[in-house]
This record gives structure tokens, C-alpha cells and sequence, in this order.
């Protein structure tokens, strides 16, 4: 059942776009590639930044960040709306940023190895403090993905440098409501990170094994 | 009366209007409880400050707004050309989703659209008395397999579906019985209000295309996979008749808000109904294809593509009575399953109890050649006792 109303979906939402967005192109004032032009520039650094900081590749981040302007084309009815703009456009974000980080928890032993190969040929650093820096974004990153997810993204947003209010905006939530979280975020944050301490290096013989 | 955990938090991020600012100072000068509170606090903050650092980036490292906007110019023009093809391909796919695909689909291989897409296009081949749930590596599946423009392009051309009807929703049991033409049977004891909804039966027909199929394989790289040269031009039939879903609880799925915030339609990663338990029947699909069709070389192929090696594949295949036995692929990883003992017969539970996603079960079986499949959040306790309690 649900599944067959997704399936319907792209037809639907199609119609719907077409629609509003010929109404858009009939304003002489600006059209959706402008709306978007605007999103972009305004936005693009500041998204590219939080979602790199949450998947830690340049490359990841950047198609995450895409995705999420591209979405942002198909639906005009958000662009037009500079109040729900900012919101929307780092709610998606975060949302895809974490399904990436989850799905990277899956590809880690991999990476570990590639990782380490990448890391020796590495010149400037030296190769372990390299390796360790990797090491310990990882544990980061994998004490994140375990948190719950309103948890972590408050973290990110947080640490992203921004304000409570924007939080709120971007997460639905209460203002008065985000201190409270955060606080709270951050207690489990620290609880899962200092229980991935012994486990991490466990898990880096099991990869180098 | 002391200050709260959260304004202490936005005292120390600077977070506070200048009335609210000034109340929280004077209360921290005479009380000795919260300043220790808010020490706490600032100590905590600083050391996830400390962790989280070593998630920046250096700035000349990112994409520059010049590179980003051709970036996106071309992500849109290709985009443009999948969801084109994506609307001439949904509309005659959809039929199949709406009741054989329930079945299977609904929940089992739902991390998997390529699975389903496999799966939908085999079902022609089975006569489901049973079903055997084959574990699948996601990592063994074939990439290209969710995005094949000739898979696309064989159910635009080559199957054809015919639906009988619309669905409706009716307010009875009897009505629904009398509807869909079978003895509707509903758990007995539930909370709430079920709503009942009747899927119009449907005839699908699928003409194999022999040469089609091998370039899909070939595209999905498994050119390895061999098909039975006797499949060039069968025509294989499925019968569906109407199906009954019966939802209990908060099911109500809102596919433009989801879209909203950022869950992909296409991808069924979508958001868990918490509430919400699901119960569908029908009768068992009834397929005719050609004599001398060889199902255990076509199900080694299926198993192929699953993941499996050609041994692996012919040696499990021999296990399996194609004739009668639906196979369900479901994900090696966070997702189990076990035989039950389920309504007087055996059914299959399956759990989702992966750690990223809500736990959600989905317990199937066949009774008097009604198929029926249960659905909702959880670990299954339950679904043993409402699928016991059928009435």
C-alpha cells in the first residue's frame, strides 16, 4: 500500500511541477532558475560545509549538496518561500547526509584499508599521526550515526555555527526547546563516543587482519 | 527554584534575549547549585567541541559556487531525462505494485528496489503455496540493476497489465468479503477501527524476450548468467485476484511531506509508521506459463542475480519446488527470519532489527491458498497473537 503511492508519486509530483512551475515562469519578476540562482549563492558554502563536516568526503559532500539544490528546483513552492527556504533546504541536507553516514558505517572496513594505503602515500604528515587523525574522525563519525538521528543532527547543526532559532527552523522544533536538546545531545554524544574508544581499535586489527 | 538544564545551555551559547540574559546572571551570583550546573555544562560543550573539530574542512578545499552551478545545470538536464522516462515507465508498472507486490514487497526486500524489480518480474513464474527467504549480500547486487534502462524498457514493452477496477474502501468485513469474492478473514481484539480497503484483481502478461533479457543481464554486468534458450517468446501469465488490506492504527502515509523532507520516492527508505499495522490477503496468484518451461534453470538465474555463484545457485535451486514456491530475497544484514508455526499452518517471520532503522516485522503464510502477509512495527511478539486471532 504504500509503496504503491510512492510508486504513483513521480507522476503526480511531475504535474504538480509543471504546474507551478509555468506559474513561476509567467512572472516577469523572476523565474525558478533565478529562485534557485539565489538559493545557491546564498546557501551553497554553508550546506556544502555542514554536509562535509557530517560525511567527510569532498566528493560526498559535494554530490549531497547537488542533490539537495536539485530537489530544491523540483519543488518551486519552497524556492518562492524565503522563510521556509533555509529550512527546508538544510532539513533535506541533513536527512541525506545522514542515510550517507549510515550507509558509510557499512563500507568502513573497506575504507580502512583504502584508507590506510591512501594515508602511506601521503606525503608531509607523517603517516601514523595521519592515520590517527582518520582514525578519530571515523569514531566521530560512527558515534553520530549511532546517536538518535534529531540528536545528532542538532549536534552538527550546532557545531555548524548555528543559532538556536535556525535550528529550530531547520529541525521543526521549539525554540525553547533546543537548549535542552542540545545539552542532551551532547551527553549522549560523549557517551557513545568514550564507549567506541576500546572498540575502534578493535575493529582496526579486524580490517588490517 | 533553580534555573533549567536547557536555559543554562543558552545562557553559555549566547542564545538568551537580554531580559531572559540578565535573569539567568542573577540567579548564577547566588546560587551555587547552578553555577556548579553550568560549569558542567561549559566542560561537556567544550569537550564535543573538541571532538567534533576534527570534522572541518579546509575552505579552499570545497567546490566553488562557480563549479556548483555547472555542476547543477548538468545534474538537472540528466535528471530531466530519468524522470521522463521514469513517467512513461510507472504508469504500467504501478498495477503490479498495487497487488502482487504487496505481498512480497510491502516489507520484506523493501531495502532493495532492484530486488523488487527482480523479484516483480520472476513472479510470473511461481505458483505461491510457499515461500523460502534466500539471504542476500546488498553488496553482491548488481548496481545498474535499479537504474537499467532496458529492465525499463521490458516492462514498458513486453508486460503488459491489466487492472480490473479501482480500489475501494469499504466499512465492513462482509462488504469486503463480498467485494473481493472470498471469505475475508480479520484479526479479532485489535485497538482500533481497521480500514478496509479492496486492490482490483489484475492479469499480467509477460512475452519473454529472450535476446532482451540476455542484454539486461549483460547490462547489470552478469553476462555470465545463462537463460534457458526454450524461454525465447513464452508467454507467461498471472492472474491476480482482489486483494484485501486491512490497516490498523496511524497508517496514514503522506508521500508530499515525506518529499519534503527529503525522503526520495523512488527509494523506499521511507519514514516508519510507529502505529501502524498492516494486514493483506488474497488469493494465491495463479500463473500459467508454457510446458517445458525448465523453473529450475530460470530460478538458478533468479538466485544468480541475487548475489549467488552458479553453484551456489544450482545447488539451492534443486532444494526449492519452483512450482509452488514464491523465493524472498531479504538482506543478509539486519534482517532475520525464522519458520513459525502461524494460524494452523507454517509461515515465515521476518525482522528488520537493523540498528538504523525502526524494527518492523512482516510474518507471511498461506492457508487454503489465501495468501497472507502481516505487517507492523516491532519484533514480531505480537504478530503471532493477532495472526491467531483470525476471524
Amino acid at each position: 500500500m504504500m509503496m504503491s503511492t510512492c510508486r504513483q508519486m513521480p507522476r503526480v509530483q511531475r504535474s504538480l511541477l509543471t504546474l507551478t512551475a509555468d506559474k513561476i515562469r509567467s512572472k516577469p519578476v523572476q523565474t525558478a532558475e533565478a529562485w534557485l540562482e539565489s538559493a545557491l549563492s546564498q546557501h551553497w558554502s554553508r550546506l556544502y560545509a555542514v554536509l562535509y563536516r557530517l560525511v567527510g568526503d569532498h566528493a560526498e559532500a559535494e554530490d549531497l549538496a547537488l542533490e539537495t539544490f536539485w530537489r530544491l528546483y523540483r519543488q518551486p513552492g519552497v524556492m518562492t518561500n524565503p522563510q521556509s527556504l533555509s529550512g527546508w533546504l538544510y532539513r533535506v541536507a541533513m536527512n541525506l547526509g545522514f542515510n550517507a553516514l549510515r550507509a558509510q558505517k557499512r563500507r568502513q572496513q573497506y575504507e580502512n584499508r583504502v584508507g590506510r594505503m591512501f594515508l602511506e602515500e601521503k606525503s608531509g604528515e607523517s603517516p601514523d599521526a595521519a592515520l590517527e587523525k582518520s582514525l578519530e574522525r571515523q569514531r566521530v563519525r560512527r558515534a553520530l550515526a549511532q546517536m538518535k538521528p534529531r540528536s545528532a543532527q542538532i549536534l552538527i547543526l550546532r557545531y555548524s555555527d548555528f543559532s538556536y532559532a535556525e535550528i529550530a527552523a531547520t529541525l521543526g522544533l521549539a525554540v525553547g526547546s533546543i537548549g535542552t536538546l542540545l545539552a542532551r545531545a551532547e551527553g549522549e554524544f560523549e557517551k557513545i563516543y568514550s564507549s567506541l574508544g576500546t572498540e575502534s581499535q578493535e575493529g582496526e586489527q579486524h580490517a588490517s587482519g | 527554584m533553580h534555573l533549567a538544564e536547557g536555559k543554562i545551555k543558552a545562557y553559555l551559547d549566547q542564545q538568551l534575549s537580554l531580559a531572559d540574559r540578565e535573569e539567568v546572571e542573577a540567579h548564577l551570583a547566588i546560587c551555587s547549585l547552578c553555577q556548579q550546573r553550568a560549569a558542567d555544562l561549559r566542560s561537556l560543550g567544550k569537550q564535543v567541541g573538541q571532538h567534533l573539530a576534527v570534522l572541518t574542512s579546509s575552505p579552499e578545499q570545497s567546490p566553488t559556487l562557480a563549479s556548483a552551478r555547472s555542476s547543477l545545470q548538468n545534474r538537472i538536464a540528466d535528471k530531466e531525462k530519468t524522470t521522463m522516462r521514469n513517467k512513461i515507465f510507472a504508469p504500467r508498472y504501478r498495477p503490479a505494485w498495487v497487488a502482487a507486490a504487496l505481498i512480497l514487497v510491502l516489507a520484506v526486500a523493501l531495502l532493495f528496489p532492484p530486488v523488487q524489480a527482480i523479484a516483480n518480474s520472476f513472479l510470473g513464474l511461481f505458483r505461491v503455496q510457499q515461500f523460502t527467504v534466500v539471504q542476500v549480500n546488498p553488496e553482491n547486487l548488481p548496481e545498474q540493476l535499479g537504474n537499467s534502462a532496458q529492465l525499463e524498457s521490458m516492462f514498458t514493452n513486453n508486460v503488459q497489465i491489466q487492472e480490473n477496477g479501482e480500489v475501494q474502501q469499504v466499512s465492513s468485513q462482509e462488504e469486503a468479503s463480498q467485494l473481493a469474492g472470498m471469505a475475508v478473514r480479520l484479526p479479532v481484539g485489535m485497538r482500533n477501527q481497521p480500514i478496509l480497503k479492496v486492490m482490483p484483481g489484475a492479469e499480467i502478461t509477460y512475452e519473454i524476450d529472450l535476446k532482451l533479457a540476455q542484454a539486461i543481464l549483460n547490462e547489470i554486468g552478469r553476462g555470465d548468467i545463462r537463460l534457458p534458450d526454450n524461454l525465447d517468446g513464452a508467454t507467461v501469465q498471472v492472474n491476480l485476484q482482489s486483494a484485501v488490506t486491512a490497516m490498523y492504527g496511524d497508517c496514514e502515509f503522506n508521500p508530499e511531506q515525506a518529499r519534503q523532507e527529503g525522503y526520495d520516492p523512488d527509494n523506499p527508505r521511507l519514514p516508519s509508521l510507529p502505529d501502524c499495522t498492516t494486514f493483506v490477503q488474497m488469493p494465491s496468484p495463479v500463473i500459467s506459463a508454457p510446458p517445458g518451461l525448465d523453473l529450475q534453470k530460470i530460478g538458478e538465474a533468479y538466485l544468480q542475480v541475487l548475489g549467488m555463484s552458479a553453484e551456489e545457485a544450482a545447488q539451492f535451486a534443486q532444494t526449492v519446488d519452483w512450482t509452488t514456491t514464491l523465493v524472498i530475497p531479504i538482506p543478509r544484514y539486519g534482517t532475520t527470519y525464522k519458520e513459525v508455526l502461524v494460524d494452523g499452518v507454517n509461515g515465515t517471520l521476518i525482522l528488520q532489527d537493523s540498528e538504523d532503522y525502526p524494527k518492523q516485522y512482516l510474518l507471511i503464510w498461506v492457508k487454503d491458498s489465501i495468501l497472507y502477509a502481516l505487517t507492523g512495527p516491532g519484533n514480531g511478539s505480537s504478530a503471532l497473537r493477532v495472526a491467531n486471532s483470525l476471524k
